[in-house]
C-alpha cells in the first residue's frame, strides 16, 4: 500500500468561472452533474450504469479548463443551514475531488494526470478502509451520535456515496475518455489480447503459461463450499460457469480468480519505433481463462474489486510485544467488513445481487466501473512507460545560502539557525547533519523518531553506522504509522542489530513528531544540534511533499528536545518547556492561548491576523476559538490542504476567515502558525494538525521561529501561497470549493523555487565547501 | 578564554521522585544539559511501614538504568546521588543501597535533613542575594518534602535556627488517613508543636518574609494562581493564595482537580501546602510567600560549582553553623556572652597554635561550634553538665553537620571539664583514631579557652601566644587595673590535657592595654 508516497503531482490551470454563489444556501446550481440517477438507498441492487457521460454544454466546456462538470448541490450533501461545522468525510472527499481535478486539467502533463488518477484510486481506497468502515460500524452497533455538523452517521454515508459516485464516474470517464487516447497518440496504447496480432499472442501465450498460469487458483462457489473470503483490495475475476459435455459437471456456476498481485499489472508488448503497448493482466488471465475450466463453459468474465474493513486496533496494555502483535494485525487486515463493492459495469444484475447479498455489501457504496478497476496501479503504468516529457519538467532542489558558504554542517548551524523548505531546498542537509553525525568522533549520542521512512534510507544507514562506530543511538521507530507498518518493521530490526537502542513508541500514543537531535562535545563544552520539522525523515518523500524544518543548535531548544526524548523512551517525566509544546500535554492549550492572546490584542485600529497552513483542520475547540477570534475582528487565513470542518464566510461566526486549499504537483504538507501578536509576530512550526488526534492522542511538537529574517522569509512564503491563483481553491460555506479569480497566474508551487533561490550575487561569492558526505567519500577514494 | 567545564550530574532520590540533572559546572555557574524526572513510590511504604516494597525498588532499579545509559550517553565521570527522608527511614536500606550499587550502576549516598538544608539554603543565598530582603531582614524558610521539613530561619543574612521537622506533605496525608482526621486539624497540631519549641527561641510575629521550597510548587502555582515571576521566584501574596483554595476555605484536593485542572497527585501536594503554609503565614507578618526554585537538584549542582571554585565551605565553617548554634544555645539558655567569649579565645588560640598542634583548617569550625555550646548542659544540670552538653548536642540538628561531625563537636563539648578521655568512654572510643586525636586537640584548647573565662566576667580581650621550647605563654590582654584572677588558676587546673598531649607546659600573665 504505497498510496501516500505519492500523491500530489501537477501543473498550471485557469480560472474556473465561478460558481454556486453564495454562501451556505444550497445554491439551486445546475441542476445536471451525476447524471445518472442515484441509486436509492433501499434500493437492493443498482442497475448497471448508465453511461453518458455527464452532458455538457460545448461552450462550457471550452471556457472550463478543469474539466469537471459543476456537481449540484441535492439537500443531502450540503450541511445543515445551522451547522457550525462542515461535515469531516465530506470535507475529505472535497479534497480527494480537488486531486481529481489536477488529473482533468489539461495544463498538466499526460502522466501527471494518470499519477493524479492512480493517487485518487488509492485514497479512496485507505478512506474507505478506515472512515467509511468506522462509520457503517457506527452506524450498525445503532451508534447515533452526531457528527460535530449535527449528522448521523447514516447520513452521512449518503452524502458519502453521493459524491463518491460522481467522483468514480468522473474517474473513470477521464481515464476512458481523456487519458487513454490522448496517450493513444502518443503512441502508448493498452490492448486486450482479443485485438492481438498472431505474433503479440504468442508472447502473452507464452508469458501466460510461464508466469501466470501457476500461480493462479480458481475458487469454485457452490453449494457445498462456503462463500470464499475474497482479500481486501485485491482484484477478482468473477467467472460464470456452465456445466458441458456428457457427464454434465453438477452446479458450479460461479468461480473466482484473483489476478495476482505479485505480478506487473500492465504486460508490455514490442512495439513499433516509439510506440509502446501494454496489455493489462485482467484482460490477458481473462483470455485464457477457459484453461482453467476444463469441462466448463464459460459463460462471461466479470472483474471485481471489494475494499473491507482494516483499521488497526491493537490492545497494547494486552500485547507484550508491540512488534509481534503488530505482524499479527498485518495479517488480519486481509478480513473484516465489506464496506465498498467496484465491480466492472458489464456485470449481470444477477451476479451482483448475488455479491451484494453474500458480501452483506451496501448497495450504495457498490460501483460499477467501465475503465480499469484497481486504478492505483496506474502508477506502475507511469513508471513503465518512463516517458520524462510526459511528466513534470523537475526543478533542481537549492540549498540555504549559509551552507554554501560554511565547512560543514556543524559550523553552518553554529553560525546561524537554517531554515529549510522541501522540496524547494534539497533534503540534502539533514541527511547530511545524520551521516556526519554518525562520523565525527566528537559526537557522543544522536537521537531520531522515524515515523515513515523510505526503503534505503540513508538516514536509517547513517544510523545504524554512527551505533556500530559506538556512539549512543537511540531511535524511535514508530510502528503505527497507518500502512506503512511493514516497512517500518524492518527498519527497527535493522537498526536494533546495528546496536541501536531502538523504542517503539508510548503506549496509546503515536509518535508523530519529527526530531533530529546530534550530541556532540567540543572544545568549549557540550553543544547539541537539533531538527525539528513538520514532515517525515524520508529523503524520496522530502522531493514530493512541501515540508519545513530547522536546523539549530539554540542551547534552550536543544534542550527541549532532549527531554522530548526523554520523554517518549520513558526516561521522563514531560518538564518544564522552555520553547516547545507538546501534545499531548500542552499543545491545545497552547494553540488556544496564542488564539485567544490574538483575539484580545486585536482593537479595531489594528485587528489581530493570524495566518495558519496545515493539512487538516478539524479540531472543534480550536475552530471555535477562531470563530472567537474572527467575531472579535481578528482577520484570518487558513491554508488548508485537505480537510477543513471549519465553516467560512458565516454571518456572526467566521466573516473574517478565509480558507484556502492548493493541490498541485507537491503534496502541501507543512504545519505552521503565524500571529500577529500586537505587531511583535511569532511563528512556529509544528508537526501537527488541528485535529483531535493529533492533539490528543500523539506526541507531537510545536517549535518557533525565532529569528527575525527567517520567520519573514517563511511570512513571505506563506504571503505568496496566499496570493496563489492557480492552484488554490477557496472554501465556499456549504463546504464545496470554486477556483480563486485574480488578475496575475501566480502558481504559488512553481514560484517558491524563485522565491527561495539563493541570490546570484552570492551564489557567486560562496565557496561552495558544503559536500554533502555522500558525495565526498567518492571523491576521497581516488 | 572560556572557563573549563566538567560534566557532572546530580541525581536525588525522594520520597515521591527520582531526578537526574546532567549539567556542564564550571567555576562561575552550571548549565543543566538534561533533567529527567520519574515518579516512584518510596514515601509510602517507608513512611507507612519504615522499609521500601520490592515493587518501588524494582522501579527505582529499572529507571536507574536508564539514569545510567544518560550518564553513560554523555561520559559523565563525576556524580552525586543522594538519597533523602525516605531512604533514610526505611530498616531495609542497607540492602536498597546495595542493590541501587549493583543493578543500577550508581552508589548513593544518603544525607541529613541537615546537609539537605545546606545544600538547599547555599542555593538560595546565591539565587536571592541582594533580593527580597533576604539578607536585610528576618525570613523564615520552609522546605517542604515528602517527609520532611526544614525550617530555617534568617536575620540580616545570618543563620537564626535551622531544624528538620519529620514531617511532609506525604506523611500529612497518611496520618490524615490513618487517624480519619481532617488534614487541616493535624497539620495545624503539628504546626502548633513545631511552632512551641520555636517561638521560645524566635518571635515568629518578628518574621517579614516567608520563602517555601518545593520541587513543584512554584510551577504549579505559576500555572493556577494569581502570581509575579521574578528570576527564579514565583511570588503570590497571602490573598490570591487563599483564592485558590476558594470560598469555602480550605479544600479538598477533588475540587482542586476540578477548580484547576490539575492532576490529582498535584492537588494532594496543592492541599498540604496550602494549608501548611497557611498555618505558619498566620504565625507571621509576611504579607505574601516566595516560591524560589530552587530544588535539592539545584543544590547539588551548585554544591559542586563551588566545590570547583573552591569555595565550598569545608566542614560547613560559615556563619550558618554558627547561627544555628547560637539558636540552640539560646534554646537552653545559655550563658551567651560567655559562650561567645569562650569562643573568641578558643578561636584565637587555634590560629596561633594550629600549626603546632598539628590542627587543620577545617578542625577550626568544630572548635567554633563546640565553644559556643560547651555549656547548654546546664539546662539540664549544672552536675556534670559537660555529659549533658554531649547529649544535647548530638541530639540537635545544626544545617549542615552530618551526625557524624555532630558527634566530634559534642565530644569536644564533652571534654571542655573534669575527666580526660577514658577507655570507658563508649562514645568517644567510638570515634575513629584520627577524630579520637582531633577531640583531644581540640577539647584541650577549649578547656584552656574556658578557663580563661572562669569567672564569666568577659575581661579579656584578646590572646596571643609566646611559643617557647617547654613552653606555651597564653599572653592575655585585660583592661588597665584588671588581673587575670581566679581564671589563671582555673588554667592551671585545665591545662593537664594540653600539657600531656603536647609535652609542654602552660602559663598565662595578664597585659595591660
Amino acid at each position: 500500500m504505497i498510496g501516500k508516497e505519492f500523491r500530489k503531482k501537477a501543473s498550471s490551470r485557469k480560472r474556473t468561472p465561478p460558481k454556486a454563489k453564495g454562501p451556505g444556501k444550497k445554491a439551486p446550481a445546475k441542476k445536471k452533474p451525476p447524471a445518472k440517477k442515484a441509486p436509492v438507498k433501499k434500493a437492493p441492487i443498482k442497475k448497471a450504469p448508465v453511461k453518458k457521460t455527464p452532458v455538457k454544454k460545448r461552450a462550457e466546456r471550452v471556457s472550463t479548463p478543469r474539466k469537471l462538470p459543476p456537481r449540484g448541490r441535492s439537500p443531502e450533501v450540503v450541511p445543515p443551514q445551522q451547522a457550525r461545522f462542515l461535515n469531516r468525510e465530506w470535507s475529505w472527499l472535497e479534497f480527494n475531488y480537488r486531486v481529481l481535478e489536477e488529473a482533468a486539467c489539461e495544463k498538466n502533463p499526460l502522466l501527471e494526470r494518470l499519477k493524479f488518477l492512480a493517487i485518487v484510486a488509492s485514497n479512496l481506497d485507505e478512506f474507505y478502509m478506515v472512515r467509511v468502515a468506522g462509520l457503517r460500524g457506527q452506524r450498525e452497533a445503532g451508534d447515533e451520535t452526531l457528527s460535530v455538523d449535527g449528522l448521523r452517521p447514516s447520513a452521512q454515508l449518503v452524502g458519502v456515496a453521493r459524491r463518491v459516485e460522481a467522483m468514480a464516474e468522473e474517474h473513470d470517464r477521464i481515464l476512458r475518455k481523456e487519458l487513454l487516447p490522448k496517450l493513444a497518440k502518443k503512441g502508448i496504447r493498452l490492448v486486450s489480447p482479443k485485438d492481438a496480432s498472431k505474433k503479440d499472442l504468442g508472447i502473452l501465450r507464452k508469458h501466460f503459461d510461464r508466469m501466470v498460469q501457476p500461480i493462479l487458483t480458481p475458487i469454485a462457489v457452490d453449494p457445498t463450499h462456503p462463500f470464499p473470503t475474497l482479500l481486501n483490495c485485491h482484484l477478482y475475476l468473477a467467472v460464470r460457469l456452465r456445466g458441458q459435455g456428457p457427464e454434465k459437471l453438477p452446479t458450479a456456476p460461479l468461480a473466482f480468480v484473483e489476478v495476482p498481485g505479485v505480478l506487473p499489472r500492465f504486460l508490455p508488448l514490442p512495439g513499433e519505433g516509439q510506440e509502446l503497448r501494454f496489455c493489462p493482466l485482467e484482460s490477458l488471465v481473462t483470455h485464457f481463462i477457459e484453461e482453467l475450466f476444463a469441462g466448463y463453459e464459460v459463460k462471461s468474465v466479470h472483474p471485481v474489486r471489494i475494499t473491507r474493513d482494516a483499521d488497526l486496533s491493537i490492545d497494547e496494555e494486552e500485547s507484550v510485544d508491540l512488534l509481534q502483535s503488530m505482524r499479527d494485525e498485518l495479517l488480519t487486515r486481509r478480513r473484516g467488513a465489506a464496506v465498498r463493492l467496484e465491480y466492472a459495469a458489464d456485470t449481470p444484475d444477477s451476479l451482483l445481487a448475488m455479491l451484494l447479498d453474500r458480501l452483506e455489501q451496501d448497495p450504495m457504496h457498490a460501483f460499477p466501473i467501465k475503465g480499469l478497476l484497481q486504478a492505483k496501479d496506474l502508477h506502475q503504468l507511469v513508471a513503465a512507460v518512463n516517458r520524462p516529457k510526459l511528466l513534470d519538467r523537475q526543478i533542481a532542489p537549492t540549498l540555504p545560502e549559509v551552507l554554501g558558504d560554511s565547512e560543514d554542517i556543524f559550523s553552518a548551524i553554529r553560525s546561524q539557525d537554517i531554515f529549510l523548505y522541501h522540496p524547494y531546498h534539497a533534503f540534502d542537509p539533514v541527511v547530511e547533519l545524520a551521516a556526519r553525525a554518525a562520523n565525527d568522533p566528537k559526537v557522543l549520542a544522536i537521537k531520531q523518531t522515524l515515523y515513515r521512512t523510505s526503503g534505503d534510507s540513508p538516514i536509517v544507514a547513517a544510523l545504524a553506522r554512527g551505533a556500530r562506530a559506538g556512539k549512543q543511538v537511540t531511535v524511535l521507530v514508530e510502528l503505527k504509522a497507518r500502512f506503512d507498518e511493514e516497512r517500518n518493521i524492518e527498519w527497527a530490526e535493522h537498526l536494533e542489530r546495528a546496536g541501536c537502542h531502538v523504542i517503539y513508541g508510548l503506549l496509546g500514543l503515536k509518535t508523530h513528531c519529527k526530531a533530529l537531535l546530534v550530541v556532540r562535545k567540543e572544545a568549549d563544552g557540550i553543544r547539541r544540534y537539533v531538527h525539528l520539522a513538520t514532515g517525515n525523515y524520508n529523503d524520496k518523500t522530502a522531493r514530493l511533499y512541501t515540508d519545513m524544518g530547522l536546523l539549530t543548535c539554540d542551547e534552550s531548544l536543544a534542550e527541549d528536545v532532549s527531554s522530548l526524548f526523554n520523554v517518549i523512551t520513558g526516561y521522563s517525566r514531560p518538564p518544564r518547556w522552555n520553547k516547545l509544546s507538546m501534545a499531548p500535554t500542552g499543545l491545545r492549550k497552547r494553540f488556544l492561548a496564542l488564539i485567544e492572546r490574538e483575539t484580545q490584542k486585536s482593537t479595531g485600529k489594528k485587528p489581530g491576523q493570524i495566518v495558519a497552513k496545515m493539512n487538516s483542520l478539524v479540531d472543534p475547540d480550536i475552530i471555535e476559538a477562531l470563530y472567537r477570534a474572527s467575531c472579535a475582528g481578528v482577520q484570518i487565513d487558513l491554508i488548508v490542504r485537505g480537510i477543513c470542518c471549519l465553516r467560512p464566510g458565516m454571518k456572526k461566526l467566521s466573516e473574517h476567515i478565509r480558507v484556502l486549499s492548493i493541490v498541485g504537483r507537491y503534496l502541501e504538507h507543512a504545519r505552521v502558525f503565524w500571529f500577529r501578536n500586537g505587531g511583535d509576530p511569532e511563528l512556529y512550526l509544528s508537526s501537527a494538525d488541528w485535529m483531535p488526534r493529533n492533539l490528543d492522542r500523539r506526541i507531537e511538537t510545536l517549535f518557533p521561529i525565532e529569528s527575525s529574517s527567517l520567520r519573514q522569509e517563511v511570512k513571505a512564503i506563506l504571503d505568496l501561497q496566499l496570493k496563489d491563483t492557480v492552484k488554490a481553491r477557496r472554501l465556499l460555506p456549504d463546504g464545496f470549493y470554486e477556483a480563486v479569480e485574480g488578475k496575475k497566474r501566480i502558481d504559488s508551487q512553481v514560484e517558491l523555487h524563485e522565491l527561495l533561490k539563493p541570490s546570484p550575487r552570492k551564489k557567486a561569492a560562496s565557496k561552495g565547501v558544503f559536500v554533502p558526505l555522500e558525495k565526498t567519500k567518492g571523491k576521497k577514494k581516488k | 578564554m572560556s572557563t573549563p567545564k566538567q560534566l557532572f550530574a546530580a541525581i536525588d532520590l525522594g520520597a515521591h521522585s527520582l531526578r537526574l540533572a546532567v549539567a556542564e559546572v564550571s567555576r562561575r555557574g552550571y548549565k543543566k544539559l538534561e533533567s529527567l524526572n520519574v515518579p516512584v513510590d518510596l514515601g509510602r511504604d517507608s513512611f507507612a511501614h519504615g522499609r521500601i516494597s520490592n515493587k518501588a525498588l524494582e522501579d527505582v532499579t529499572t529507571y536507574l538504568s536508564n539514569f545510567r545509559s544518560k550518564l553513560d550517553e554523555y561520559k559523565v565521570r563525576r556524580y552525586r546521588a543522594v538519597a533523602t527522608s525516605a531512604v533514610r527511614e526505611a530498616e531495609n536500606q542497607d540492602l536498597f543501597l546495595d542493590r541501587m550499587a549493583k543493578r543500577g550502576k550508581i552508589d548513593f549516598e544518603i544525607i541529613e535533613g541537615a546537609e539537605e538544608a545546606r545544600l538547599v539554603d547555599q542555593r538560595l543565598e546565591a539565587l536571592l542575594a541582594g533580593r527580597l530582603g533576604y539578607d536585610t531582614k528576618t525570613c523564615l524558610m520552609l522546605a517542604l518534602g515528602a517527609g520532611t521539613c526544614l525550617l530555617n530561619v534568617r536575620r540580616k543574612g545570618s543563620m537564626l535556627l535551622s531544624e528538620t521537622h519529620p514531617f511532609g506533605t506525604l506523611r500529612f496525608l497518611q496520618i490524615a488517613r490513618r487517624v480519619k482526621k481532617p488534614l487541616d486539624s493535624v497539620i495545624a497540631s503539628f504546626v502548633e508543636r513545631a511552632t512551641e519549641q520555636l517561638q521560645r527561641v524566635y518571635e515568629l510575629a518578628s518574621t517579614d518574609r516567608f520563602f517555601v521550597v518545593h520541587d513543584e510548587l512554584p510551577r504549579l502555582l505559576a500555572k493556577i494562581a494569581r502570581s509575579k515571576e521574578d528570576a527564579g521566584v514565583v511570588t503570590v501574596t497571602h490573598r490570591n493564595l487563599q483564592a485558590l483554595a476558594g470560598p469555602e476555605g480550605l479544600t479538598h484536593p477533588e475540587e482542586l482537580v476540578e477548580r484547576h485542572g490539575i492532576r490529582f497527585e498535584e492537588a494532594e501536594t496543592l492541599s498540604v501546602s496550602l494549608n501548611l503554609i497557611h498555618a505558619f503565614l498566620e504565625l507571621t507578618r509576611a504579607r505574601s510567600i516566595h516560591f524560589p526554585e530552587v530544588t535539592l537538584i539545584d543544590g547539588l549542582l551548585y554544591d559542586e560549582q563551588l566545590r570547583i571554585a573552591g569555595k565550598r565551605p569545608v566542614g560547613w565553617a560559615s556563619i550558618q553553623a554558627a547561627g544555628a548554634a547560637l539558636a540552640l544555645g539560646k534554646k537552653y539558655n545559655f550563658d551567651l556572652p560567655h559562650a561567645e567569649q569562650v569562643q573568641r579565645i578558643a578561636l584565637q588560640l587555634f590560629d596561633e597554635l594550629a600549626e603546632f598542634c598539628g590542627l587543620l583548617k577545617e578542625d577550626r569550625s568544630l572548635l567554633s561550634l563546640a565553644a559556643i555550646l560547651h555549656d547548654i548542659g546546664v539546662y539540664v544540670n549544672p552536675r556534670s553538665h559537660h555529659k549533658h552538653s554531649a547529649y544535647l548536642i548530638t541530639h540537635s540538628e545544626l544545617m549542615g553537620l552530618s551526625s557524624a561531625t555532630l558527634e566530634l563537636v559534642a565530644q569536644v563539648a564533652r571534654y571542655h571539664r573534669r575527666a580526660t578521655p577514658k577507655p570507658q568512654h563508649q562514645e568517644f572510643q567510638r570515634l575513629g583514631r584520627e577524630d579520637r586525636l582531633r577531640v583531644r586537640k581540640l577539647a584541650s584548647l577549649l578547656r584552656i579557652a574556658d578557663s580563661l573565662d572562669r569567672d564569666h566576667g568577659q575581661r579579656i580581650h584578646s590572646v596571643r601566644v609566646e611559643l617557647a621550647s617547654n613552653e606555651v605563654a597564653v599572653v592575655c590582654q585585660l583592661p588597665p587595673q584588671e588581673e587575670l584572677g581566679v581564671n589563671e588558676w582555673a588554667l592551671q587546673q585545665k591545662s593537664d590535657m594540653f600539657e600531656s598531649l603536647f609535652g609542654v607546659k602552660v602559663t598565662c600573665r595578664g597585659e595591660s592595654t
